[in-house]
C-alpha cells in the first residue's frame, strides 16, 4: 500500500514515538499527584526530575515523530525511494539508544553528578529547561540531526520538488540551526536565557510551525483528493505570516528578564499577530475538508487533521494572545495560566500534527488503506478522550492561574506563594482527574493499532 | 457580473464581516453585516448568510457580554472567583464562536448553505 | 444554485483570497504600529518632536517620490502585459526595481548616518519607533523587490501573457501596498508635529 518501500522506516520511528508518548504521560501524571501529595514517590522520583523526565520525553518523541513523518511524506512528495534507508534505520538505532540513555542518567543519577559523568564542564550546556540533556547527547542529537536532513534534502534535491516537501525541509533545517544555540551559554544570565528562547521560542513558534503546516497540508491533500495548487498559495501565506510575526514575537519572552525595555513594545505588537498563522491553518484545513474530492476510508485520519487546526488555534493562537501583551504578562508570567497555554498549545499543534501523520501512514505500512471499522471507531474515541481532557486540563490550569494572579499578584495584600498553592489545590485535583483521562486515551490510542474487525469498505480514489 | 455570482459574492462577504465583528473589527462589522443584509433580497444565498452572521453575533453577543456582565454583577468586581469563571468562559466560548463564524465562512464560499455534517456526505 | 456554483468557483478562488488576506494582514501589522506610535507620541510629545527634527526629511521625501514613480512602474508593466507585450513589461519591472534599490541605497545612507551618530534602538522612545519601523518596512521593501524580480524572471520564461497575468498583478499589488506603507510612514514620522 506504500508507494515507495523505503517509506516503511517511518513505523519504527512511529512506534519509539508512542512509546515515549506513554513515558511522558506517566511522568505527567506522577506529577500531578505531586502537585497535591507532595511526597509521593520521594525520594525515587523527585518533581524536578519527573518535571525533566515529562518535558524532555515530549521533545525527544516529538523528534521521533516528525522525523518519522519525514521519512513517510518526502519519499512520496518526491516520487523516489528515499536516499539511504539504512543511514535512517541507523540513526533511528542511535537516536534511540542516546534518548534512553539520557532518560535513565536523570532518573538514576542525581542531575548534578550526571553532568560530571558527562563532562559537562568541558562545554557547559546542562541545566536549562527542556535542554537539560548532558552536552554530548546534545552532539548526538546534531549528528542525528544531520544525518536525517542529509537524508531526506538529498531525496528531495534528486527528485520532485514540491512546496510541501520544500517548506517540510526548511523547517527541518531550521530546527535544526535554531538547536544550536542551545551550546551557547554565556554567564550573564540575561543572555542566557535571551538565547534559551532563540531555541524554545524559535522552534514552536517560527521553523516547527513550518513543518507542521506542511505535514498537515500533506494528510489533506491525500485525504480530500483537492488540487496541490490551492493548497501551496496558503502555504506560503501561512508560512510568510509565521515568519514576519514569530521572528521578532521573540520579544514576547523579553519583558522581565533585564533586556531593553522596547521588547515590551516589539515583543506585544508582533506576537499579538502570531495568532494569524494558526488561524490561516484552521481556516485552510476547513476549507480543504469542505472542499474535498472524496470520502476517504481513513475517517479517523480526517479527524485527527481538523482536530489538529482547531486545537493549535486554541492552544497557540488564543491561549498565547490571552497572555501575551506586557501588560498581561505582567501579572500573568510564569503562573499556571503559562503552564495551561504550555500543554494546550504542545498538544494542538504539534503532538496532534504527529498523530495525525500516524494516524494517516500506520495503517499504508501495514498494508491497509485505512485501519478497520473497530480500529477506527477506538481510535476516534481516543482522539474525543485526549482532546477533551486536554480541553480540561487546560481549564483547570487556567482557573488556578487566575485565581493564583489575583491572590498572589493583583490583590492589595498579596499572599505567599505556598499560601496560594493551598487555595488552589481543588484545581490541582482535577487537572490529575482529567489527566488520568488523558491516559487513558492513550492506552486506547495504543489497543487501536491491534484491534480486530470488519474491513472498511473503499472508495475508488 | 450576473446576479448569481453578485449574490455569492455578497454572500462570502457576510460571513467575513460575521467574523471580523467577532475579532478584529467589532461593531463596524456589525453595522457592515447589517448592510449587506439590507441589500439581500429574502430567499437568495446572501440573505441567508447576512441572517445567520447576525444571529450568529448577536447570540454571540448575549453569550459573551450579557452572561460575562452577569457573572461580574452577581460574584461581585473584586472576588477573585468571579474572574476565574469570567475569564476561561470568555475565552473559550469566544474562541467557539470564531471556530463557529470560520466554518460559515467556509461554507460561504463554496456558495452551499451551512448543513452537512463535515465528516459525512 | 449549482450553477452559479460552477460559474463563480474561479473568482472566489481561495488561492487569490489568501494572497489578499496576506495583503490585509500586513496592513493589519503596519496599521497597529502605527497606532501605538501615535499613541506613545500623544503621551510624549515633547520628546518626539524634539528628535523628530533630527531625522533627514530631504532624503525622506525623496525615497517617497522613488516609490510612488516605481509603483507608477508597476502599472506600466500591469498595463504592458494586459496587451500582450511581455518585453515592455519587463523593462517596466525592471525601472521599478531600479526605484527600490534607490530607496534601498538611500535608506542605508540614512541609517549609516544614525547609526554612526550612536543611535540605537535603545536610545529612546522615539528612535525605537522610528527605526523599527522603518527597519520593518525596509524588510518589505527588499521582499517586494524579491516578489518583482521573481515575475521578471518567470517572465523571461514566457509565463505570462494577455490570457495569463494573475502573477504580475499580484506581484504588483504588494507592491502598491508597500509603498502605500511608506506614504503613511513618511508623514507620521518624518513630519507631523
Ligand atoms: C504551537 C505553538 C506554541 C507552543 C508549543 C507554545 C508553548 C509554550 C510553552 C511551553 C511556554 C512556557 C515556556 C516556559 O516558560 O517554560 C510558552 C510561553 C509563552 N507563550 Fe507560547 N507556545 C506556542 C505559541 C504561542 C503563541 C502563538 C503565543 C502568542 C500569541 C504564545 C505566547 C506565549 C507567551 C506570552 C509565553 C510566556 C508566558 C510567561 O510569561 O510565563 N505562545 N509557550
Ligand atoms: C500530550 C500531553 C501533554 C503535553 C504536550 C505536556 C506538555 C508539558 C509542557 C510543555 C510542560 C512545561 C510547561 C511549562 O514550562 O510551563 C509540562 C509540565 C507539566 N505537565 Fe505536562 N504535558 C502533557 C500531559 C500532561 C498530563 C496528562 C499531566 C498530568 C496530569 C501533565 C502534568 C504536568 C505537570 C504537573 C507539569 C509541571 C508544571 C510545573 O512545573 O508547574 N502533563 N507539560
Ligand atoms: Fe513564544
Amino acid at each position: 500500500m506504500m508507494k515507495y518501500e523505503s517509506q516503511g522506516v517511518a513505523k519504527l520511528y512511529f512506534i519509539a514515538a508512542i512509546g515515549l508518548f506513554t513515558g511522558q504521560i506517566l511522568f505527567g501524571v506522577v506529577m500531578g499527584l505531586q502537585y497535591v501529595m507532595g511526597d509521593f514517590l520521594f525520594p525515587e522520583i523527585p518533581f524536578n526530575v519527573a518535571r525533566m523526565v515529562h518535558t524532555n520525553l515530549l521533545i525527544v518523541w516529538l523528534l521521533f515523530g516528525f522525523m518519522g513523518s519525514a521519512y513517510f511524506l518526502v519519499p512520496e512528495e518526491s516520487e523516489r525511494e528515499l536516499y539511504a534507508p539504512w543511514l535512517a534505520k541507523l540513526m533511528f538505532w542511535i537516536f534511540l539508544v542516546a534518548g534512553a540513555l539520557t532518560i535513565l542518567g536523570y532518573l538514576l543519577v542525581p542531575y548534578a553528578q550526571l553532568a560530571d559523568l558527562t563532562m559537562n564542564d568541558l562545554l557547559p550546556t546542562m541545566g536549562r529547561e527542556f535542554l537539560e540533556q548532558p552536552t554530548i547527547t546534545k552532539i548526538g542529537i546534531v549528528i542525528v540531526a544531520l544525518a536525517f536532513i542529509f537524508n531526506i534534502g538529498m531525496t528531495i534535491l534528486t527528485g520532485r520538488k514540491t512546496v510541501i516537501n520544500l517548506v517540510l525541509l526548511t523547517g527541518l533545517v531550521g530546527l535544526a540551526v535554531f538547536f544550536l544555540f542551545s551550546f551557547y551559554n554565556p554567564d550573564n544570565i540575561v543572555l542566557d536565557k535571551y538565547f534559551w528562547w532563540f531555541v524554545v521560542h524559535l522552534w514552536v513558534e517560527g521553523v516547527w510551525e513550518l513543518i507542521m503546516a506542511s505535514l498537515l497540508a500533506f494528510v489533506l491533500i491525500k485525504v480530500t483528493g483537492v488540487d496541490r495548487e490551492v493548497i501551496e498559495k496558503w502555504l506560503y501565506i501561512i508560512i510568510a505570516m509565521a515568519l514576519i510575526s514569530g521572528l521578532v514575537g521573540t520579544g514576547h519572552h523579553f519583558f522581565w528578564i533585564g533586556t531593553p525595555d522596547y521588547w515590551q513594545w516589539l515583543g506585544s505588537i508582533f506576537s499579538a499577530l502570531e495568532p494569524i498563522p494558526f488561524f490561516m491553518m484552521t481556516l485552510f484545513a476547513f476549507n480543504v475538508v469542505n472542499k474535498r474530492r472524496r470520502d476517504h476510508p481513513n475517517k479517523a485520519a480526517v479527524l485527527w487533521a481538523l482536530g489538529t487546526a482547531v486545537m493549535a488555534f486554541l492552544g497557540a493562537g488564543v491561549w498565547g494572545f490571552l497572555h501575551t501583551l506586557a501588560p498581561v504578562n505582567y501579572y500573568t508570567h510564569g503562573t499556571q495560566v503559562t503552564a495551561a497555554h504550555g500543554h494546550m498549545a504542545f498538544y494542538g499543534a504539534y503532538v496532534m500534527v504527529v498523530l495525525t501523520m500516524i494516524s494517516y501512514s500506520m495503517p499504508l505500512m501495514r498494508g491497509q488503506k485505512a485501519g478497520n471499522q473497530k480500529a477506527q471507531v477506538l481510535e476516534m474515541w481516543s482522539f474525543w478522550l485526549m482532546t477533551v481532557s486536554m480541553v480540561f486540563i487546560t481549564l483547570f490550569l487556567t482557573g488556578a492561574g487566575i485565581l493564583q494572579v489575583y491572590l498572589q499578584r493583583f490583590s492589595e495584600d498579596p499572599l505567599p506563594f505556598m499560601v496560594v498553592q493551598e487555595k488552589v489545590a481543588l484545581f490541582y485535583w482535577m487537572r490529575e482527574v482529567a489527566g488520568l483521562v488523558f491516559l487513558i486515551g492513550l492506552i486506547l490510542y495504543i489497543y487501536s493499532f491491534f484491534a480486530k474487525g470488519d474491513e472498511v469498505v473503499f472508495a475508488e480514489d | 457580473m450576473n446576479s448569481d455570482e453578485l449574490q455569492l459574492k455578497r454572500a462570502s462577504k457576510a460571513a467575513l464581516f460575521s467574523l471580523l465583528n467577532l475579532t478584529v473589527l467589532p461593531v463596524i462589522g456589525f453595522i457592515i453585516l447589517l448592510l449587506i443584509y439590507q441589500k439581500s433580497s429574502s430567499d437568495s444565498i446572501d440573505h441567508y448568510y447576512s441572517v445567520i452572521g447576525i444571529k450568529t453575533n448577536v447570540f454571540a453577543g448575549i453569550a459573551l457580554l450579557l452572561v460575562s456582565g452577569l457573572m461580574i454583577l452577581l460574584g461581585g468586581f473584586d472576588s477573585p472567583w468571579t474572574w476565574v469563571y469570567v475569564v476561561s468562559y470568555f475565552t473559550f466560548v469566544h474562541a467557539l464562536f470564531i471556530l463557529f463564524a470560520t466554518w460559515v465562512l467556509v461554507r460561504s464560499w463554496t456558495g452551499e448553505k451551512l448543513k452537512k455534517n463535515i465528516l459525512s456526505k | 444554485m449549482s450553477k452559479a456554483h460552477s460559474e463563480i468557483e474561479p473568482e472566489l478562488l481561495p488561492g487569490d483570497l489568501a494572497i489578499w488576506l496576506f495583503i490585509f494582514m500586513e496592513l493589519l501589522v503596519f496599521g497597529i504600529f502605527f497606532i501605538v506610535y501615535a499613541i506613545m507620541r500623544l503621551k510624549n510629545i515633547e520628546m518626539f518632536n524634539q528628535y523628530q527634527l533630527t531625522l533627514n526629511r530631504e532624503l525622506g521625501a525623496a525615497n517617497t517620490l522613488l516609490l510612488i514613480t516605481s509603483s507608477y512602474f508597476v502599472v506600466r508593466a500591469v498595463h504592458a502585459i494586459r496587451l500582450n507585450n511581455v518585453s515592455n513589461c519587463i523593462h517596466w519591472l525592471y525601472a521599478a526595481l531600479a526605484g527600490g534599490t534607490g530607496f534601498l541605497i538611500l535608506k542605508s545612507l540614512e541609517y549609516y548616518d544614525k547609526f554612526s551618530a550612536g543611535i540605537r534602538l535603545s536610545t529612546n522612545t522615539f528612535y525605537m519607533f522610528y527605526l523599527s519601523l522603518t527597519l520593518f518596512h525596509f524588510l518589505h521593501v527588499i521582499l517586494g523587490m524579491l516578489i518583482l524580480f521573481a515575475i521578471v524572471i518567470k517572465a523571461c520564461r514566457g509565463a505570462y501573457s494577455d490570457q495569463n497575468y494573475t502573477g504580475v498583478e499580484t506581484g504588483a499589488s504588494y507592491w502598491h501596498m508597500v509603498d502605500l506603507v511608506w506614504i503613511i510612514l513618511f508623514p507620521l514620522v518624518y513630519i507631523i508635529r
